[in-house]
Protein backbone atom coordinates (compact mmCIF):
# COMPACT_ATOMS: atom_id res chain seq x y z
CA UNK A 1 0.00 0.00 0.00
CA UNK A 2 1.70 3.18 -1.06
CA UNK A 3 1.84 7.28 0.98
CA UNK A 4 -1.30 7.68 -1.35
CA UNK A 5 -3.40 4.77 -0.72
CA UNK A 6 -2.87 5.33 3.35
CA UNK A 7 -4.02 9.39 2.96
CA UNK A 8 -6.95 7.72 0.67
CA UNK A 9 -7.86 5.47 3.32
CA UNK A 10 -8.06 7.66 5.85
CA UNK A 11 -9.84 10.29 3.58
CA UNK A 12 -12.64 7.85 3.22
CA UNK A 13 -12.76 6.85 7.23
CA UNK A 14 -13.28 10.58 8.01
CA UNK A 15 -16.07 10.63 5.44
CA UNK A 16 -17.38 7.71 6.66
CA UNK A 17 -17.09 8.88 10.18
CA UNK A 18 -19.18 12.15 9.05
CA UNK A 19 -21.78 10.71 7.66
CA UNK A 20 -22.24 7.89 10.65
CA UNK A 21 -22.63 10.79 12.80
CA UNK A 22 -24.82 12.61 10.53
CA UNK A 23 -26.78 9.83 9.05
CA UNK A 24 -27.34 6.83 11.52
CA UNK A 25 -30.22 6.45 13.32
CA UNK A 26 -30.10 7.52 16.94
CA UNK A 27 -30.80 3.94 17.96
CA UNK A 28 -28.24 2.77 15.57
CA UNK A 29 -25.68 5.09 16.32
CA UNK A 30 -24.28 3.46 19.67
CA UNK A 31 -24.18 0.53 17.86
CA UNK A 32 -21.72 1.95 15.18
CA UNK A 33 -19.58 3.22 17.90
CA UNK A 34 -19.18 0.64 19.34
CA UNK A 35 -18.13 -1.54 16.49
CA UNK A 36 -15.36 1.15 16.19
CA UNK A 37 -14.27 1.11 19.68
CA UNK A 38 -14.03 -2.51 19.48
CA UNK A 39 -12.03 -2.17 16.01
CA UNK A 40 -9.41 0.22 17.63
CA UNK A 41 -9.22 -2.18 20.24
CA UNK A 42 -8.09 -4.61 19.08
CA UNK A 43 -5.68 -2.95 16.95
CA UNK A 44 -4.37 -1.08 20.08
CA UNK A 45 -3.49 -4.34 21.67
CA UNK A 46 -1.95 -5.73 18.51
CA UNK A 47 0.25 -2.39 17.83
CA UNK A 48 1.09 -2.39 21.91
CA UNK A 49 2.46 -6.11 21.89
CA UNK A 50 4.38 -4.84 18.60
CA UNK A 51 6.14 -1.97 20.07
CA UNK A 52 6.61 -4.31 23.72
CA UNK A 53 8.35 -6.49 21.59
CA UNK A 54 10.93 -4.14 19.64
CA UNK A 55 11.17 -2.21 22.75
CA UNK A 56 12.82 -5.53 24.44
CA UNK A 57 14.09 -6.65 21.50
CA UNK A 58 17.58 -5.38 21.61
CA UNK A 59 18.65 -1.51 22.89
CA UNK A 60 18.20 -0.20 19.68
CA UNK A 61 14.56 -1.18 19.67
CA UNK A 62 13.16 2.52 21.24
CA UNK A 63 15.23 4.83 19.18
CA UNK A 64 14.11 2.53 16.28
CA UNK A 65 11.02 3.48 16.53
CA UNK A 66 11.33 7.17 16.74
CA UNK A 67 13.26 6.85 13.51
CA UNK A 68 10.28 4.54 11.69
CA UNK A 69 7.80 7.04 13.16
CA UNK A 70 9.61 9.92 11.87
CA UNK A 71 10.15 8.17 8.11
CA UNK A 72 7.29 6.55 7.63
CA UNK A 73 3.79 9.20 8.01
CA UNK A 74 1.37 5.40 7.83
CA UNK A 75 2.63 4.95 11.20
CA UNK A 76 3.44 7.46 12.48
CA UNK A 77 -0.67 8.10 12.33
CA UNK A 78 -1.75 4.85 13.80
CA UNK A 79 0.12 5.21 16.30
CA UNK A 80 -0.95 8.67 17.56
CA UNK A 81 -4.16 7.11 17.21
CA UNK A 82 -4.29 4.94 19.94
CA UNK A 83 -1.85 7.04 21.88
CA UNK A 84 1.09 4.91 20.94
CA UNK A 85 3.58 7.39 19.22
CA UNK A 86 7.13 6.89 20.57
CA UNK A 87 7.33 10.59 21.36
CA UNK A 88 5.29 12.48 23.48
CA UNK A 89 2.71 15.26 22.72
CA UNK A 90 4.62 17.45 24.11
CA UNK A 91 7.56 17.03 21.81
CA UNK A 92 5.89 16.51 18.91
CA UNK A 93 4.05 19.68 19.31
CA UNK A 94 6.86 21.90 20.35
CA UNK A 95 8.48 20.65 16.93
CA UNK A 96 4.88 21.57 15.34
CA UNK A 97 5.42 25.37 16.84
CA UNK A 98 9.17 25.38 16.04
CA UNK A 99 7.99 25.22 12.95
CA UNK A 100 5.24 27.20 12.62
CA UNK A 101 7.23 30.14 14.09
CA UNK A 102 10.34 29.51 11.76
CA UNK A 103 7.31 29.77 8.90
CA UNK A 104 6.34 33.27 10.83
CA UNK A 105 9.86 35.00 10.48
CA UNK A 106 9.77 36.82 14.27
CA UNK A 107 6.57 38.65 12.91
CA UNK A 108 4.28 36.63 15.20
CA UNK A 109 5.07 34.40 17.76
CA UNK A 110 3.71 30.74 19.10
CA UNK A 111 4.69 29.00 22.32
CA UNK A 112 3.26 25.89 24.48
CA UNK A 113 1.85 27.21 27.36
CA UNK A 114 1.28 23.55 29.16
CA UNK A 115 0.64 20.06 27.69
CA UNK A 116 -1.35 18.12 30.06
CA UNK A 117 -2.14 14.96 28.48
CA UNK A 118 -3.68 15.52 25.30
CA UNK A 119 -4.84 18.84 26.13
CA UNK A 120 -2.38 21.55 25.12
CA UNK A 121 -2.52 25.22 25.35
CA UNK A 122 -0.43 27.13 22.97
CA UNK A 123 -0.28 30.97 23.65
CA UNK A 124 0.28 33.19 20.22
CA UNK A 125 1.40 36.95 20.42
CA UNK A 126 1.68 39.13 17.78
CA UNK A 127 0.16 41.89 15.63
CA UNK A 128 -2.38 41.50 12.74
CA UNK A 129 -2.77 39.34 9.88
CA UNK A 130 0.86 37.82 10.99
CA UNK A 131 -0.63 36.72 14.26
CA UNK A 132 -3.50 35.28 12.44
CA UNK A 133 -1.67 33.74 9.88
CA UNK A 134 0.59 32.24 12.72
CA UNK A 135 -2.28 30.57 14.61
CA UNK A 136 -3.61 28.78 11.42
CA UNK A 137 -0.03 27.33 10.55
CA UNK A 138 0.30 26.24 14.00
CA UNK A 139 -3.41 24.52 14.09
CA UNK A 140 -2.46 22.87 10.88
CA UNK A 141 0.69 22.02 11.87
CA UNK A 142 -0.33 20.67 15.47
CA UNK A 143 -2.86 18.52 13.39
CA UNK A 144 0.10 16.62 11.27
CA UNK A 145 2.84 16.56 14.09
CA UNK A 146 -0.22 15.43 16.54
CA UNK A 147 -3.51 15.13 15.44
CA UNK A 148 -3.92 12.90 19.37
CA UNK A 149 -3.71 16.52 20.90
CA UNK A 150 -6.86 18.60 22.14
CA UNK A 151 -5.36 22.28 20.94
CA UNK A 152 -6.60 25.30 22.60
CA UNK A 153 -5.24 28.28 21.53
CA UNK A 154 -4.68 31.68 23.80
CA UNK A 155 -4.80 34.59 21.52
CA UNK A 156 -2.76 37.87 23.10
CA UNK A 157 -2.89 40.00 20.00
CA UNK A 158 -1.77 43.67 19.56
CA UNK A 159 -3.51 46.16 17.20
CA UNK A 160 -1.76 46.42 13.31
CA UNK A 161 0.31 49.60 13.41
CA UNK A 162 -0.62 49.73 9.98
CA UNK A 163 -4.72 49.44 10.40
CA UNK A 164 -4.24 53.03 12.62
CA UNK A 165 -1.93 54.09 10.10
CA UNK A 166 -3.46 57.62 8.17
CA UNK A 167 -3.58 56.71 4.53
CA UNK A 168 -0.89 58.12 2.34
CA UNK A 169 -3.14 60.60 0.77
CA UNK A 170 -2.97 64.08 0.55
CA UNK A 171 -6.08 66.32 1.29
CA UNK A 172 -7.75 67.44 -1.78
CA UNK A 173 -7.34 70.97 -0.26
CA UNK A 174 -3.33 71.11 0.18
CA UNK A 175 -3.06 69.72 -3.30
CA UNK A 176 -5.23 73.16 -3.80
CA UNK A 177 -3.66 75.37 -2.21
CA UNK A 178 -0.51 73.87 -3.63
CA UNK A 179 -1.00 74.33 -6.70
CA UNK A 180 -2.36 77.94 -5.92
CA UNK A 181 1.07 78.69 -4.56
CA UNK A 182 2.81 77.85 -7.67
CA UNK A 183 0.94 79.83 -9.51
CA UNK B 1 5.20 13.94 9.25
CA UNK B 2 1.78 12.63 8.11
CA UNK B 3 -0.54 15.04 5.74
CA UNK B 4 -2.66 17.62 7.05
CA UNK B 5 -5.49 15.41 5.82
CA UNK B 6 -4.49 12.41 7.45
CA UNK B 7 -4.13 13.94 10.89
CA UNK B 8 -7.69 15.18 10.46
CA UNK B 9 -9.11 12.21 9.77
CA UNK B 10 -6.67 10.50 13.03
CA UNK B 11 -8.44 13.30 15.19
CA UNK B 12 -12.24 12.80 13.66
CA UNK B 13 -11.85 8.98 14.33
CA UNK B 14 -10.50 9.01 17.82
CA UNK B 15 -13.45 11.84 18.15
CA UNK B 16 -16.11 9.72 16.78
CA UNK B 17 -14.93 6.45 18.68
CA UNK B 18 -14.65 9.18 22.35
CA UNK B 19 -17.43 10.95 22.26
CA UNK B 20 -20.40 10.03 24.76
CA UNK B 21 -23.53 9.04 23.44
CA UNK B 22 -25.53 12.47 23.49
CA UNK B 23 -28.47 12.35 26.01
CA UNK B 24 -31.59 11.27 25.25
CA UNK B 25 -34.18 13.78 24.10
CA UNK B 26 -38.23 13.97 24.00
CA UNK B 27 -39.07 12.73 20.69
CA UNK B 28 -42.45 15.52 21.12
CA UNK B 29 -40.93 18.70 22.79
CA UNK B 30 -36.97 17.84 22.67
CA UNK B 31 -36.44 18.57 26.33
CA UNK B 32 -33.63 15.98 28.11
CA UNK B 33 -35.17 13.17 29.47
CA UNK B 34 -33.91 10.69 31.90
CA UNK B 35 -31.97 7.27 31.00
CA UNK B 36 -34.88 5.92 32.58
CA UNK B 37 -38.43 7.99 30.65
CA UNK B 38 -41.45 7.75 29.68
CA UNK B 39 -42.35 6.11 25.88
CA UNK B 40 -45.40 7.13 24.04
CA UNK B 41 -47.06 4.78 21.13
CA UNK B 42 -48.07 5.57 18.01
CA UNK B 43 -50.27 2.88 16.67
CA UNK B 44 -50.28 4.09 12.73
CA UNK B 45 -46.83 3.81 12.64
CA UNK B 46 -46.36 1.60 15.03
CA UNK B 47 -43.37 3.39 16.20
CA UNK B 48 -42.31 4.14 20.12
CA UNK B 49 -41.22 7.80 20.78
CA UNK B 50 -39.18 9.09 24.00
CA UNK B 51 -41.15 11.67 26.21
CA UNK B 52 -40.40 13.44 28.90
CA UNK B 53 -42.61 13.53 32.17
CA UNK B 54 -44.95 16.69 30.96
CA UNK B 55 -45.90 14.91 27.31
CA UNK B 56 -46.09 11.62 28.81
CA UNK B 57 -49.00 12.82 30.79
CA UNK B 58 -50.46 14.64 27.75
CA UNK B 59 -51.56 11.31 26.57
CA UNK B 60 -53.22 8.75 28.99
CA UNK B 61 -52.61 5.66 28.44
CA UNK B 62 -56.04 3.53 27.08
CA UNK B 63 -57.46 7.06 25.42
CA UNK B 64 -57.52 6.98 21.47
CA UNK B 65 -55.38 9.83 19.66
CA UNK B 66 -51.93 9.64 17.93
CA UNK B 67 -50.16 9.42 21.02
CA UNK B 68 -50.59 7.00 23.58
CA UNK B 69 -48.72 6.67 26.96
CA UNK B 70 -46.94 3.05 28.17
CA UNK B 71 -46.65 2.20 31.63
CA UNK B 72 -43.85 -0.38 31.42
CA UNK B 73 -44.94 -3.68 32.81
CA UNK B 74 -44.57 -7.35 31.84
CA UNK B 75 -46.44 -10.22 33.62
CA UNK B 76 -45.39 -13.61 33.18
CA UNK B 77 -49.10 -15.36 31.49
CA UNK B 78 -48.81 -18.78 33.45
CA UNK B 79 -51.81 -20.11 32.36
CA UNK B 80 -50.90 -19.90 28.62
CA UNK B 81 -50.01 -22.99 27.51
CA UNK B 82 -49.09 -23.39 23.41
CA UNK B 83 -48.50 -26.62 21.56
CA UNK B 84 -46.72 -26.86 18.05
CA UNK B 85 -50.05 -26.42 16.15
CA UNK B 86 -50.26 -23.12 17.80
CA UNK B 87 -47.17 -22.18 15.57
CA UNK B 88 -48.69 -23.57 12.49
CA UNK B 89 -51.94 -22.22 12.73
CA UNK B 90 -50.16 -18.65 13.72
CA UNK B 91 -47.60 -19.12 11.11
CA UNK B 92 -44.65 -18.34 12.82
CA UNK B 93 -41.79 -20.50 11.87
CA UNK B 94 -39.49 -20.44 14.97
CA UNK B 95 -40.46 -20.73 18.56
CA UNK B 96 -39.39 -17.27 20.16
CA UNK B 97 -41.93 -13.64 18.76
CA UNK B 98 -43.30 -11.37 19.48
CA UNK B 99 -47.37 -10.82 18.55
CA UNK B 100 -49.22 -7.57 18.70
CA UNK B 101 -52.78 -7.44 18.21
CA UNK B 102 -53.63 -3.50 16.87
CA UNK B 103 -56.97 -2.34 16.46
CA UNK B 104 -55.76 0.89 14.21
CA UNK B 105 -54.73 -1.61 11.58
CA UNK B 106 -57.08 -4.52 12.30
CA UNK B 107 -54.63 -6.91 12.96
CA UNK B 108 -52.23 -9.42 14.86
CA UNK B 109 -48.65 -8.88 13.95
CA UNK B 110 -46.01 -10.83 14.60
CA UNK B 111 -42.19 -10.31 15.11
CA UNK B 112 -39.84 -13.02 15.17
CA UNK B 113 -36.14 -13.78 14.29
CA UNK B 114 -34.98 -15.23 10.46
CA UNK B 115 -31.91 -15.17 9.52
CA UNK B 116 -31.73 -12.26 7.95
CA UNK B 117 -32.74 -10.74 11.59
CA UNK B 118 -36.08 -9.74 12.72
CA UNK B 119 -39.04 -10.71 10.34
CA UNK B 120 -42.51 -9.18 10.60
CA UNK B 121 -45.73 -10.74 9.02
CA UNK B 122 -49.45 -10.85 9.90
CA UNK B 123 -50.87 -14.03 11.97
CA UNK B 124 -53.99 -14.96 10.66
CA UNK B 125 -56.30 -13.60 13.06
CA UNK B 126 -58.67 -16.85 13.54
CA UNK B 127 -55.41 -18.44 14.69
CA UNK B 128 -55.33 -15.68 17.22
CA UNK B 129 -58.67 -15.78 18.40
CA UNK B 130 -58.51 -19.21 19.02
CA UNK B 131 -55.69 -19.11 21.04
CA UNK B 132 -56.45 -15.75 23.20
CA UNK B 133 -60.18 -17.91 23.34
CA UNK B 134 -58.48 -21.03 24.99
CA UNK B 135 -55.90 -19.57 26.87
CA UNK B 136 -58.12 -16.97 28.33
CA UNK B 137 -55.23 -14.73 26.91
CA UNK B 138 -56.02 -10.84 27.72
CA UNK B 139 -53.44 -8.48 25.48
CA UNK B 140 -54.73 -4.73 25.14
CA UNK B 141 -54.55 -4.08 20.96
CA UNK B 142 -51.83 -1.24 20.14
CA UNK B 143 -50.40 -1.19 23.84
CA UNK B 144 -49.52 -4.42 24.94
CA UNK B 145 -47.75 -7.82 22.82
CA UNK B 146 -47.20 -11.24 23.97
CA UNK B 147 -44.01 -12.62 24.16
CA UNK B 148 -43.70 -16.19 23.43
CA UNK B 149 -40.40 -18.12 24.20
CA UNK B 150 -41.13 -22.03 23.43
CA UNK B 151 -37.83 -22.99 22.85
CA UNK B 152 -37.07 -26.40 23.80
CA UNK B 153 -40.17 -27.40 23.94
CA UNK B 154 -41.41 -25.51 27.37
CA UNK B 155 -43.81 -22.27 27.23
CA UNK B 156 -42.47 -19.02 28.59
CA UNK B 157 -45.16 -16.04 27.78
CA UNK B 158 -45.14 -12.51 29.15
CA UNK B 159 -48.16 -10.21 28.18
CA UNK B 160 -45.83 -6.88 28.51
CA UNK B 161 -46.08 -3.26 27.74
CA UNK B 162 -45.07 -2.34 23.94
CA UNK B 163 -42.09 -0.22 24.81
CA UNK B 164 -40.83 -3.50 26.31
CA UNK B 165 -41.96 -5.76 23.76
CA UNK B 166 -39.62 -3.35 21.07
CA UNK B 167 -36.79 -3.95 23.14
CA UNK B 168 -36.97 -7.57 23.07
CA UNK B 169 -37.39 -6.73 19.51
CA UNK B 170 -34.02 -5.02 18.86
CA UNK B 171 -32.39 -7.66 20.37
CA UNK B 172 -33.56 -9.97 17.66
CA UNK B 173 -32.59 -7.44 14.92
CA UNK B 174 -29.12 -9.48 14.44
CA UNK B 175 -29.11 -11.60 11.93
CA UNK B 176 -26.30 -14.18 9.92
CA UNK B 177 -23.05 -15.17 12.51
CA UNK B 178 -24.91 -13.31 15.61
CA UNK B 179 -27.94 -14.96 15.40
CA UNK B 180 -26.73 -17.03 17.82
CA UNK B 181 -25.99 -14.16 20.03
CA UNK B 182 -29.41 -12.31 19.95
CA UNK B 183 -30.90 -15.44 21.04
CA UNK B 184 -28.90 -15.62 24.11
CA UNK B 185 -29.86 -11.76 24.81
CA UNK B 186 -33.32 -12.38 24.28
CA UNK B 187 -33.99 -14.80 26.61
CA UNK B 188 -31.44 -13.15 29.15
CA UNK B 189 -34.09 -10.58 28.27
CA UNK B 190 -36.91 -12.60 29.22
CA UNK B 191 -35.31 -14.28 32.59
CA UNK B 192 -35.05 -11.04 33.58
CA UNK B 193 -38.84 -9.79 32.99
CA UNK B 194 -39.86 -11.60 36.20
CA UNK B 195 -39.43 -9.22 38.28
CA UNK B 196 -40.54 -5.66 35.98
CA UNK B 197 -43.72 -4.25 36.92
CA UNK B 198 -43.84 -0.30 36.62
CA UNK B 199 -41.00 2.26 35.91
CA UNK B 200 -40.03 3.76 32.78
CA UNK B 201 -37.08 1.93 30.78
CA UNK B 202 -34.73 3.38 28.50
Amino acid sequence: MSADDFDAGMGRIEELVQRAETECAKDSLPLVRDLVRALLDVHRIGLGELIAALETGGTSGAPELVRIVRSRPAVASLLAMHDLHPESVEARVQRALREANDVAGGRAEASLVRADGADVVVSVSGSGQSAELLVKTAERLVCEYAPDATLHVEKHFEPDPRANAAPNLVPLSRLRAGAGGAR
Amino acid sequence: MMSHDTGRAVSALRNFARRPEPESRCDLCNAPVAESHAHLYEPEPRRIACACIACSFLFPEGTAGRYRSLHSRATRAAGVELVEDDFRALEIPVRLAFLAPSDVHARVFATYPTSHGATESVVPRAAWDALAERTALSVAPDAEGLLIDYLGGRTRCFVASLDVCYRFVGLLRAGGAARGTAFASAMRFLDGLGGLDGGGHG
